[in-house]
Order: C-alpha cells, then sequence, then structure tokens
C-alpha cells in the first residue's frame, strides 16, 4: 500500500484505551436494547439497599450529630433506686455544669379518683436543659411552668383525662398542676420506649408526691456540661474506675441512645438483606439477560475471532460492555436510593425525634453499589462463559450445536468466588453476622429449590400422557420445553413469594399473639411499686374490688451486673442473645421456693430457710449463653451496695406467660433485708368489662398512689403498633423482591415472545383459532402459577413456623386467608401477563412471521 | 525446496453429531503456492466449506498435514491461530458478516487492531478507498448496500495484507450484476497485490476465471490437470 500522506481527522482516537473497552464502547453506541430489564433489575435491588442504608445512616449521623442534645448533657451518669449522695455528685461537679433529674413511671388521676393514666415521669432541676430547648405550646418557659407544683405534660395526658391547662391531678401523694403543653422535648429519644405521656415536673415536686421512697423504680441521672468538651474521654475512664462499682451507668454524647441505635442498625439489617433477596432475583434477569446478549452476538463473537481476536479478547470485551452497563444499573440505583432518602425527608421528617438532614450518605452508596457489582458478576460470569465456547467456524457452518453447554472451568470458578464474596460482604456488613449467615444459607436453599422446582414441573410435563384436548396438550409442552418459561417463573416468583408470605405468616402470628390471644392468657394488670409494708392491704383491697381474682407478687429491685467468675461485666464478650443481662439495670427478687411454672436443669434449690453463703439461681438459655457455671460468684450491685452470691441452679423460665419472670432469683437471705418494693399480676378469669378493670386501677391508685398500674392489654397494643410498623417495613423490603421477580419474568415474556409469536403463526397456519391458543397461553401461565404459589406457600409457612416457634419461641398461626392472598397475587401476575402476552401474539399477522422464516 | 503457501496432505476430518460420527473429509489434499489464483467447487455438503474451514484454522484436522504461510496448524493452538489470522490471512464471507454496531472504518481496522497495529485506522482508510468507499467510511453496515458491505468485507480482507485471502461464496448475497463487480474488484486486487486468492464457489463461470479449479467430492480433492493447463494458456 502506499505511504499515507494525510490522515482523516475523524479517525477514532485510539491508544488511549485497550482494545477491549474500545471495542465494548463501540458495541453500546448500538443502543442498549435487550438490556433494559438487566438494568432495572440491578437498579431495583441497588436502590432497595442504598434506600435503607441511607435512611438508617442519616437517622444514626442525626443522633450522634446531636448526640449531646439527645442525651442532654456530653454525659449521663445514672443510677436506680437512690439519689446519688453528695460525694458522688461532688465527683462531678469540677468537670463542669451538673443537672440533676429523675425518671419513673406514676399514675396521674383526676381528684375525685374517676379516672387515671399511667404517666412517665420526669423531675428536673433548674439546670435542665443543659443543651437544647423545651418546647412548650404557648409562650412560657418551662422554668416558669414547673414552678411551684406546675406540671408541662403531653397533649396525651390531658386528652385521656380530659385535662385542661390549668387543671389538677393526684400524683403519688401530692398534686400537680398542668401548666402547659409540651411541644418538643430535646431529650425526649434517650428516655428510651414510653408507655406514658410525659409529665415534667420539678425535683421539689417530685419530692412532695413521695414516689422517690426507697424501694421504688425512679433513676437519678446527672447530666454534665463539660467545661473542656474534648476531656470526655479522660472523665468518663474515670468516673467509669469511681462510680461503675457502685451500679452507675454511664452514657455519653457519642450514643446518646444505644437502644435505638441498635433497632435501627438491626432493622436496616434486615431490610439489607431482603434488599439482597431483591438483587439475587433480579440477578435471575441479569443471566437471563446476558444469556440473550450472548445468543444475538454469537455471530460477531465469530467475526471477531475470524478476524484474529483471541478469546481472552473476546472474553475481556464481552465483560467489559456488560459490566459498564451492570455499573449502569448500580448508578441509577444509588441515585434512586438517595432519592428515597430525601423522601423519607420529606414524609416523615417531622414525625422523626431528630433532624435528618439532605445529603448524600457515601457509605450507603458505596455498600449498595458493591452488593450490586458483586450480585451482577455472580449472575454474568456464567452465562458469559458460553460466549468463549463460541467458535469462528460458525460463520461457516449453520448446524454447530447453539444448546447450552456448562462454561468453561474459569468461568464457574469465578462465579462461584464472586457468589462467596457475595455471601461474605452480606454477613460482614451486617450486624448481626449469625443471623446474616442463616439468611445467605436461606436464600441459597430457596433458590435451589425453585431451580429445581422448576425442572421438576418440565419432567413431569414432559412424562405426562398427551391429554385429549390440544390445548392442553400445548399448554403442557411449553411447560416442558427446555428453555421454556417454567425455570424463570419458578425462580422469579418463587423466591419472593416465599420472603413475601414467611413475612406475612411471621406478622399474622406475632400480632394475633399480641391482640388476641395473650391477653386472654396472660394476667390482666401488673401492679408496679407495692410498697412492701403495704403489701398485705393491698392485697385485701384487690380481693374486694376483683373478686375471683388472683394476685401473684414478687419482690423486686434493680440492679446491675458488676462481675461473673471474676470477669467485669463490661468485659464479658456475651452472644448477642446474652448482652442485654450485662447491659444497664435488670429487675431481681428473691424466693422462697422455685416458682411454679419453672424447672430445675442443673445444680439444686437452696432448702427451706436457708441461712448460707449467698445463693442465686440463673435463667438456664441465657446463663449457659454467658458460659456460668454452677458455683460462680456473680455480683450484682443493688443500692449502691455489690452483693456477691454463687451461681446454685439453673432453671426454665416460661417468658411467653407474662406472668413474673426474672433471669435472677437469689436466695431470700441475699436481699430480703433491703428496701425493695413489691411486683404483682393480677389474674382476672371470666367476664367482666373494662370499666371494672378501671375501678380497680381507681381504687388502687386512691389507696396507693405511689403504686404503677401496667393494664397488659394496653402495653401489648402499644409492643403490637411498633411491631405493626416493623412489619410493614419488612413487607415491603418483600415486596421489592417479588418487584424484581415481576420484572425478571417481564424480561424472560418479552425474550420469549418473538418465537411464541412465530409458534402461534404456525398454528394458525394450521387452522389453530384464537380462541385455542389464548386457552393455551392461559393455561400454561395460570398451571404455573398454581403450583409456584403452593411451593412458595409451603415453604413460606415453613420457615415462618421455624422463625416464630424456634427463634421467637412464640405458637404459630397458620393463616389461610395470607396464604390465599399469596396465591392470587401470583396468579394475577401471571394472568395479568398472560393476557398482555397473548393479546400481541394473536394480533401478529402470519405473513411477515412465514416469510422472514 | 520451497513449500506451497497452502500445503493440505491426507486430511481427514470427522465431526461428533446426535447421530454417531460423522466423517466430512477422508484423505484430502492440496498444494496451493504463493500469488495462485483457485477456486475450490463441488455440490452441497461436499465438504469444501470445510476445507475452506481448515484452511482458515476455524477448523482442526482430525489427522493429516495442514501447513498454511509456514505455520503447522495442526500444532497451533486456538489463540496462536487467530494471531496468523489477523496477520496472514484474509477472510470474505457470503454473508459478508460486517458488525452491524462498527463504522465500515471500525470493521475495516478490526483485523488490524487484533494483530495490534499501530496504524490501523489509517490502513483501513485506505482500504476502503482502495474499494471505492472513501466516501463511505462512518456509514454503518446497515446504511450501505449489498455491494458496498460486500466491498467493505473485502477492504477488510486485504487491510492487514494477508499472504492468501479465502473468499467463500463471495457472490452469492449480490446480485449478478454487482457480484460481477465485486468479483472484478477481487481480482484486480489479486493482480495489484500478488496476494493468493482461494475461492469457494458453486459459479462454474467465476471458477473459470481462477487459475486451477480443485473438486471436492465425498471429502476428497482432485484436479483435472489439463483443463487447468488449458485455463493457464488461454
Amino acid at each position: 500500500m502506499t505511504a499515507i500522506t494525510s490522515i482523516d481527522t475523524s479517525a477514532p482516537k485510539r491508544a488511549a484505551f485497550p482494545l477491549s473497552l474500545r471495542l465494548a464502547w463501540r458495541d453500546l453506541r448500538g443502543g442498549m436494547s435487550g438490556f433494559y430489564i438487566f438494568i432495572a433489575c440491578i437498579a431495583l435491588g441497588v436502590a432497595a439497599i442504598a434506600a435503607v442504608n441511607s435512611v438508617s445512616g442519616a437517622l444514626e449521623n442525626a443522633i450522634s450529630r446531636e448526640g449531646q442534645t439527645l442525651l442532654g448533657g456530653d454525659l449521663d451518669v445514672s443510677v436506680i433506686h437512690r439519689q446519688g449522695t453528695l460525694e458522688e455528685r461532688a465527683l462531678l461537679e469540677p468537670w463542669g455544669n451538673v443537672s440533676e433529674i429523675a425518671t419513673l413511671r406514676g399514675m396521674a388521676r383526676l381528684e375525685d379518683g374517676s379516672r387515671q393514666a399511667l404517666v412517665d415521669i420526669k423531675a428536673v432541676d433548674n439546670a435542665y436543659p443543659l443543651y437544647g430547648v423545651v418546647a412548650l405550646e404557648g409562650t412560657m418557659p418551662l422554668a416558669d411552668a414547673i414552678k411551684g407544683d406546675g406540671a408541662a405534660v403531653d397533649a396525651g395526658l390531658a386528652a385521656q383525662l380530659a385535662l385542661k391547662v390549668g387543671d389538677s391531678v393526684a400524683l403519688g401523694q401530692s398534686k400537680i398542676t398542668i401548666a402547659a403543653i409540651i411541644a418538643r422535648e430535646p431529650d425526649r429519644l434517650s428516655s428510651g420506649p414510653s408507655f406514658g405521656p410525659r409529665a415534667l415536673i420539678s425535683v421539689a415536686t417530685l419530692k412532695k408526691t413521695q414516689l422517690d421512697e426507697p424501694g421504688s423504680l425512679i433513676r437519678w441521672h446527672y447530666r454534665i456540661k463539660l467545661n473542656d468538651g474534648g476531656a470526655g474521654d479522660a472523665f468518663r475512664s474515670q468516673l467509669t474506675k469511681r462510680l461503675g462499682d457502685v451500679g452507675f451507668s454511664i452514657r455519653d454524647r457519642s450514643d446518646p441512645s444505644p437502644g435505638i441505635r441498635r433497632n435501627i442498625d438491626r432493622l436496616a439489617g434486615f431490610l439489607t438483606l431482603a434488599g439482597l433477596a431483591a438483587l439475587l432475583t433480579g440477578g435471575v434477569g441479569v443471566a437471563n439477560a446476558v444469556s440473550a446478549f450472548v445468543e444475538r452476538k454469537r455471530l460477531v463473537i465469530a467475526v471477531y475471532k475470524a478476524l484474529g481476536a483471541s478469546t481472552a479478547l473476546v472474553n475481556k470485551t464481552m465483560l467489559l460492555q456488560v459490566m459498564m452497563l451492570a455499573v449502569l444499573g448500580v448508578i441509577i440505583g444509588m441515585a434512586v436510593g438517595a432519592g428515597a432518602h430525601a423522601l423519607a425527608l420529606w414524609l416523615a421528617g417531622p414525625l422523626l425525634p431528630v433532624r435528618l438532614e439532605a445529603g448524600f450518605q457515601p457509605e450507603a452508596a458505596l455498600l449498595a453499589a458493591a452488593y450490586g457489582l458483586l450480585t451482577a458478576l455472580v449472575f454474568i460470569l456464567w452465562p458469559l462463559g458460553r460466549a468463549s465456547e463460541i467458535r469462528a467456524a460458525e460463520l461457516l457452518r449453520e448446524n454447530i450445536s447453539t444448546e447450552r453447554a456448562w462454561p468453561p472451568r474459569a468461568f464457574i470458578i469465578a462465579s462461584a468466588l464472586s457468589a462467596l464474596a457475595l455471601a461474605a460482604a452480606a454477613i460482614l456488613f451486617s450486624s448481626q453476622h449469625l443471623i446474616a449467615f442463616w439468611v445467605c444459607l436461606g436464600m441459597a436453599a430457596v433458590f435451589a429449590i425453585f431451580y429445581g422446582f422448576g425442572e421438576l414441573i418440565r419432567a413431569v410435563a414432559k412424562r405426562l400422557p398427551r391429554p385429549a384436548r390440544p390445548e392442553v396438550s400445548w399448554a403442557l409442552r411449553a411447560i416442558a420445553r427446555p428453555n421454556g418459561l417454567t425455570r424463570v417463573v419458578s425462580i422469579s416468583l418463587g423466591a419472593g413469594l416465599t420472603l413475601l408470605t414467611a413475612i406475612s405468616l411471621i406478622g399474622g402470628s406475632l400480632t394475633k399473639e399480641l391482640t388476641a390471644e395473650l391477653p386472654d392468657k396472660a394476667p390482666s394488670h401488673f401492679f408496679i411499686g407495692i410498697p412492701k409494708r403495704d403489701f398485705d392491704g393491698f392485697n385485701k383491697l384487690i380481693a374486694g374490688a376483683a373478686p375471683g381474682s388472683t394476685l401473684s407478687q414478687a419482690p423486686m429491685l434493680r440492679g446491675r451486673m458488676i462481675d461473673i467468675a471474676g470477669t467485669p461485666a463490661d468485659q464479658i464478650k456475651a452472644p448477642e442473645q446474652a448482652e442485654w443481662v450485662l447491659r444497664g439495670d435488670r429487675g431481681l427478687t428473691f424466693e422462697e421456693n422455685l416458682p411454679k411454672d419453672s424447672q430445675i436443669i442443673e445444680g439444686a434449690w437452696w432448702p427451706k430457710d436457708y441461712a448460707g453463703e449467698p445463693l442465686v439461681s440463673f435463667e438456664v438459655e441465657l446463663g449457659r449463653a454467658l458460659g456460668l457455671k454452677m458455683g460462680d460468684p456473680i455480683t450484682v450491685n443493688v443500692l449502691g451496695r455489690n452483693i456477691t452470691a454463687r451461681l446454685a441452679n439453673f432453671r426454665t423460665v416460661k417468658w411467653e406467660s407474662l406472668d413474673i419472670n426474672f433471669v435472677m432469683i437469689f436466695s431470700p437471705n441475699t436481699l430480703k433485708d433491703a428496701p425493695y418494693s413489691v411486683l404483682a399480676t393480677l389474674d382476672w378469669p371470666g367476664l367482666h368489662t373494662a370499666d371494672d378493670e378501671a375501678k380497680v386501677v381507681s381504687a388502687v391508685s386512691s389507696q396507693y398512689p405511689s403504686v404503677t398500674s401496667i393494664r397488659v392489654r394496653d402495653a401489648l397494643e402499644t409492643v403490637n403498633g411498633i411491631l405493626s410498623r416493623v412489619l410493614l417495613a419488612m413487607q415491603v423490603a418483600a415486596g421489592v423482591t417479588l418487584a424484581a421477580g415481576v420484572i425478571v419474568l417481564a424480561g424472560a415474556l418479552a425474550t420469549a415472545q418473538q418465537r411464541r409469536i412465530y409458534e402461534a403463526v404456525i398454528l394458525k397456519t394450521l387452522g389453530a383459532t384464537r380462541r385455542r391458543i389464548l386457552t393455551a397461553h392461559m393455561l400454561e401461565q395460570i398451571i404455573l402459577a398454581v403450583f409456584v404459589s403452593a411451593v412458595a406457600c409451603a415453604l413460606g409457612t415453613l420457615a415462618a413456623y421455624i422463625i416464630v416457634t424456634q427463634i421467637l419461641g412464640a405458637p404459630f398461626y397458620l393463616s389461610g386467608y395470607k396464604l390465599l392472598q399469596a396465591s392470587a397475587l401470583t396468579v394475577s401476575f401471571m394472568l395479568g401477563f398472560g393476557v398482555i402476552g397473548a393479546s400481541k401474539v394473536l394480533r401478529a399477522k402470519a405473513a411477515p412471521y412465514l416469510r422472514s422464516q | 525446496m520451497t513449500h506451497p503457501l497452502i500445503d493440505l496432505a491426507d486430511v481427514h476430518l470427522t465431526l461428533n453429531s446426535a447421530a454417531g460420527p460423522v466423517q466430512i473429509l477422508h484423505g484430502a489434499h492440496l498444494a496451493i503456492n504463493a500469488g495462485e489464483t483457485a477456486a475450490i467447487i463441488g455440490p452441497s455438503g461436499s465438504g469444501k466449506s470445510t476445507l475452506l474451514m481448515i484452511m482458515t484454522g476455524l477448523e482442526k484436522a482430525t489427522s493429516g498435514r495442514v501447513r498454511i504461510a509456514g505455520n503447522d496448524f495442526m500444532a497451533l493452538g486456538e489463540d496462536a491461530l487467530a494471531k496468523v489470522r489477523a496477520t496472514t490471512i484474509g477472510i470474505v464471507f457470503q454473508s459478508f458478516h460486517l458488525v452491524p454496531t462498527m463504522t465500515a472504518l471500525e470493521n475495516v481496522a478490526l483485523p488490524l487492531e487484533f494483530a495490534d497495529a499501530p496504524d490501523a485506522f489509517e490502513r483501513a482508510k485506505e482500504s476502503l478507498e482502495l474499494v471505492g468507499l472513501g466516501h463511505r467510511l462512518h456509514h454503518f453496515p446497515g446504511q450501505l448496500s449489498g455491494g458496498e458491505q460486500q466491498r467493505t468485507a473485502l477492504a477488510r480482507a486485504l487491510a492487514p495484507e494477508p499472504k492468501i485471502l479465502f473468499a467463500d461464496e463471495p457472490t452469492g448475497n449480490l446480485d449478478t450484476k454487482t457480484g460481477e463487480q465485486v468479483m472484478d474488484l477481487i481480482f484486480e486486487l489479486h493482480r495489484k497485490k500478488r496476494t493468493t486468492l482461494v475461492l469457494i464457489t458453486h459459479d462454474a463461470k467465476l471458477a473459470a476465471r481462477c487459475g486451477r479449479v480443485i473438486k471436492v467430492h465425498d471429502g476428497q480433492t482432485s484436479e483435472d490437470a489439463r483443463s487447468n493447463a488449458e485455463r493457464a494458456v488461454a
């Protein structure tokens, strides 16, 4: 060839990128046809994960950012049952401003004794709040509102007792006058879950109510606004040394509400796993799209090879091309996830206890991207491997088999490694590794089962005797076809439907237990804080007011675990399910006899009138989880005093009975001289109205103002309200998985549509009527939907049964209605697709298809 | 002693099919020297396309000797064969087989890029100009006529300046007039560049334009030396 003297400047710039990237890019210019489902599948799962983590991250950031305000100080040092001593307060004062606060529950009652309500009382001093502002309706400042016997209360209390500002209610041995309604309490979040409306009063008013008598369940907080904000760590470690051993809990602004943070973590963890299930379901669509892509590109790949491209170059080009699209899916998913954060802010911002800030959450986005790309790799590599088996000879020989074979070993290994990396990421990034491990295993099992089930349906359809009606026969042949829809329908709808069924049944069981079954089996009321000297009188009052009822009682104190067998409690690495025993205050009691529903599993109960060294009985599962051995010394701090007792036995506890149960029961000689109060439960079988119950509570409140009455049904309804919201979030997450399945199915149907139209054209040419073709199509869809939903319901029921009975320890209720709902959903999806698909098939004109073939 | 550029001896090929092994070639012989033009003819199913696949390294013979431009194809792996194709062999297909998402220029540059040629696009442009498509550089295959597509395919096959040009029924998808124009171009380029040309064809008229005609029948090759000699004289 002659020498080049001038070059067309429009020639592509080449040297900057490797050839594989250039080839991939050139091919992508041709459009993304065939990849929309692929992108949607990845984007949906990534969006779900990004949204969950973005919102939870924003919440956690807000909690950390507003830590001082939420905690009410730089540090919060608190102790139960008693006020801090002057010496203890003296330890705090040199470091900054100190505010003293007391929190407890009590009964506010109308002065005529006709009605009462459980209230969360917070008694504050003049320094409160150290950070933030208590906003009251109107213009009155807090200091004015709580002056004298004044109180600022939640609107809920006023509504419950039909009170208005200026009215008075009795509280303990005194009364409070409602001076204002609380609009916003800055440190509400750090107080933990509340069972009643708030009443803010002064410490002086609390003293007048006499609700702070020894043994009552009152927690005294000392909040410090540090002079030197940076000295927090040094101060905290010094305080831990000095006050940790005398029963104080210490929290700092970095984690103002560990419980809430833990719950956000857990819920986000679960929802992330559900998002992963959506990604995996979408992975089936990814794999289908890549398989179709490889088929479409057979000739191009053969041309590349015929022109001298190496297999490695072809593989790299194809992988890059598909991964570029996967990255596009991930970016779309991340953007939608970030949008969900903004949506949550817009919808729920005013309701949230903290102010969420709009903004990008890089960690959430990266986590979602990592999951998205790993899932894409898992499902891309396998079908893409088949591309490397395409030979240039296909250009010259048309009859080369295109039957699906296993991809080369390198692709199988890479695919398996990606799957392992994905599972490892899911487990490592989860705050609950073990649960994440089981969920991953469960998901793998569900996918394997539905893959196998798809094959089984095909095999059965193939072996069935040919039905007399041609429509049924055509439907069965379509189901039995090797590259038909059977397997895709099974995998894509099966996983989502199983998850939805399981969550629906778990929710149904828990809700039924909480709202219908438990209230009938459980005691009707709990009475907390009965002074021990008053118990006999209290017993008589109940016997008179609630004839036929049974009052069970147990002494109750609260104490903190200090040390187990020589290891300080804060250094014990407890398994997740037992960690709570070591955290915060635990209810403690003492008993002469083994409780009636308990059994000794190991060791022995103490003899009657035992007077030896202090002994303790521990609930068997928690004791074993903490690694306790018989004879181990266990030290708890009660009322500032460390008490050490030896482990005498492990016993069973039936928590679900809602009777009085404790993790630790001490021998009576250990605690009986402590200033304890009595906890009692009222079992009142038979017919009585809510008014009858209210009369009992009213009598108790009038005669024993310091006793707190909790109606079990109300408490369970509160728990059920929280549970319902959590379940809704879970159902939405499972719905995303099902949506992914629907997208996958839509993609598979679109891929199969040309073949279906061609078949219908042939059938029409041979004399089949439109009605017969339609019937065959619909029959195929309905048969698949019915079988897949039956298996999904069975698997979902099994999973729900195991989770409810084995993990949550609750009775399982099978709801036929919920199963029917799930099945109806599947059948309607399939029918919808069937109608859309069939209408296109029936509308198609024969001639163009016959000519093109 | 110099070896023929294409040197096939006792080539056998057996393929496995669902019905059992099928023997496609049994004992094919072929020797074509540099600069020759040869037509391979034979009825459908005779094995002529298979012979082309073996000569281009797209298919591996079961046994026998396959030496192309000094390369022992029986000893080379798939990627090594691809490399030989990128530098030594040009192929023109009946169905053109252009990559639909690439422009004419990019299609022609492909084998040069596969051979790591630093000036792939300059040479591709030159090759397209040579076949009269200098004005169609940035057109996609869908925007070209059948004849233009086949000329693009020819430019692509010739761009790396191969020693051998294989053409499989190059006019099979073209109308008679366009087919003749394309063949004129192929023979003109052969004359200019002295590229060895191997044509697979059903068309006796086209075969007659070649220096040698090799018949494939029932998986074996044969050559009528006399008519070839007559053709040479003509």
